[in-house]
């Protein structure tokens, strides 16, 4: 046997762990003063070891049973807390799809809504200006364009039909005018009638 | 051996007796394994505070002591973990000097501070093969079963731990003759 698997054997040897190389080992150690040595010097580590001072050490039992106590308390805690805590979630969930609670961020404002939201403005409230409602999903742009020439459409009827409107207004005012005029020349007429009437009655008076 | 079954079952006297009975092994094991007096203590009733709770948790089937000794490790290392605790370097130890004689050094109890501080400073992985072989004289297919381990590579650690012990060890290893005294 080499040395170097003696010496690799010695630990296993000097603990007592039989292998079937024991005796090539031991042969080899009564030949080799080397390895003698290094067995001899890891016996000496074995011995070392024994030298060492163990602390005497008494566990304390009533601690022992207060620290178990104090543990379960806080482990009782614990699952109270955790109890608590997923009720709270539960009902926070509950009350969240119960009311049909819709929370969102707007820009510049925060919307919290519950229920299913206000009823949609009635059209009547600006018959003059109904604009067709514009909802913006998603970008689309040929539907918004869509949406954008009806809008245009609906401006431009509700421009015509004012001109339309204000025309005929126009129209009334100046027949108005019209027969406004004629009666003043009418009056006129008589007046004037009326003026020479008098001016030969008192004429007629100067001579008598 | 086999504890008493009583202990299982929550009766107080069983589990004392138990206590009474490891609580002593288990120092030994802790402080070689960690290294330090002042934490083995704190480190005992750890343990036995966790045998009692997961008491249910042991079957016969296995080795009492292998389990216990499974707990403490996890103890140690759960606290060296938390308390981020080193073992002193053998730098800060006095260095054994080539005037006295390693008796002399061991009855100023140098001897045995450097022997667990050369113990404290082996990898964790052959610092406990040394722990369990040695001091719980467990065998190395115990240390294999608790572990997990093949038993050639406990084995292999055990022969390296104890190699390299003789080299951190070697001023008092070198004076066989004195040692004996």
């Amino acid at each position: 046997m080499k040395c170097t698997d003696v010496r690799a054997a010695l630990p296993l040897l000097i603990y007592g762990e039989s292998s079937t190389e024991d005796a090539a080992v031991r042969e080899h150690l009564a030949n080799c003063p080397d390895c003698r040595r290094e067995y001899e010097a890891l016996q000496g580590v074995r011995r070392l070891l024994d030298k060492t001072s163990v602390p005497h050490v008494a566990v304390d039992l009533h601690q022992l049973h207060c620290s178990l106590s104090e543990r379960q308390q806080r482990r009782e805690k614990r699952w109270q807390h955790a109890a608590l805590t997923l009720g709270a979630l539960a009902a926070a969930l509950l009350v969240a799809f119960g009311l049909h609670l819709d929370i969102r961020f707007d820009a510049s404002q925060l919307v919290v809504r519950w229920g299913d939201g206000p009823p949609p403005v009635a059209e009547t409230c600006y018959p003059d200006f109904a604009i067709p409602q514009i909802q913006a999903v998603k970008p689309d742009v040929p539907e918004e364009l869509r949406v954008l020439s009806e809008l245009i459409h609906a401006l431009k009827q509700d421009a015509d039909s004012r001109d339309q409107r204000f025309s005929e207004r126009l129209d009334r005012l100046q027949e108005h005018v019209h027969a406004l005029q004629s009666q003043a020349d009418l009056r006129w007429d008589t007046t004037e009638k009326d003026v020479a009437a008098l001016y030969l009655l008192t004429r007629k008076g100067e001579k008598p | 051996m086999k504890p008493d079954l009583d202990w299982q079952n929550g009766s107080s006297a069983a589990f004392e007796m138990l206590v009474r009975r490891w609580q002593q092994p288990v120092a030994r094991f802790l402080f070689h394994l960690v290294g330090r007096k002042e934490l083995v203590a704190d480190l005992c009733q750890e343990v036995f505070l966790r045998v009692y709770e997961h008491r249910l948790r042991y079957r016969e089937s296995g080795t009492f002591a292998a389990w216990l000794y499974r707990i403490a490790l996890n103890v140690a290392r759960d606290a060296k973990r938390r308390c981020r605790y080193e073992p002193r370097s053998l730098d800060d130890v006095e260095p054994v000097s080539d005037g006295p004689s390693p008796d002399a050094a061991c009855e100023q109890a140098e001897c045995g501070r450097l022997i667990v501080q050369s113990i404290a400073d082996l990898p964790e992985s052959l610092r406990i093969v040394l722990v369990l072989r040695h001091y719980e004289e467990m065998s190395f297919d115990q240390i294999a079963r608790m572990l997990g381990e093949p038993a050639s590579t406990i084995k292999s650690r055990f022969s390296a731990a104890l190699r390299r012990l003789r080299e951190r060890l070697r001023p008092l290893c070198d004076n066989p003759t004195e040692l004996e005294r």
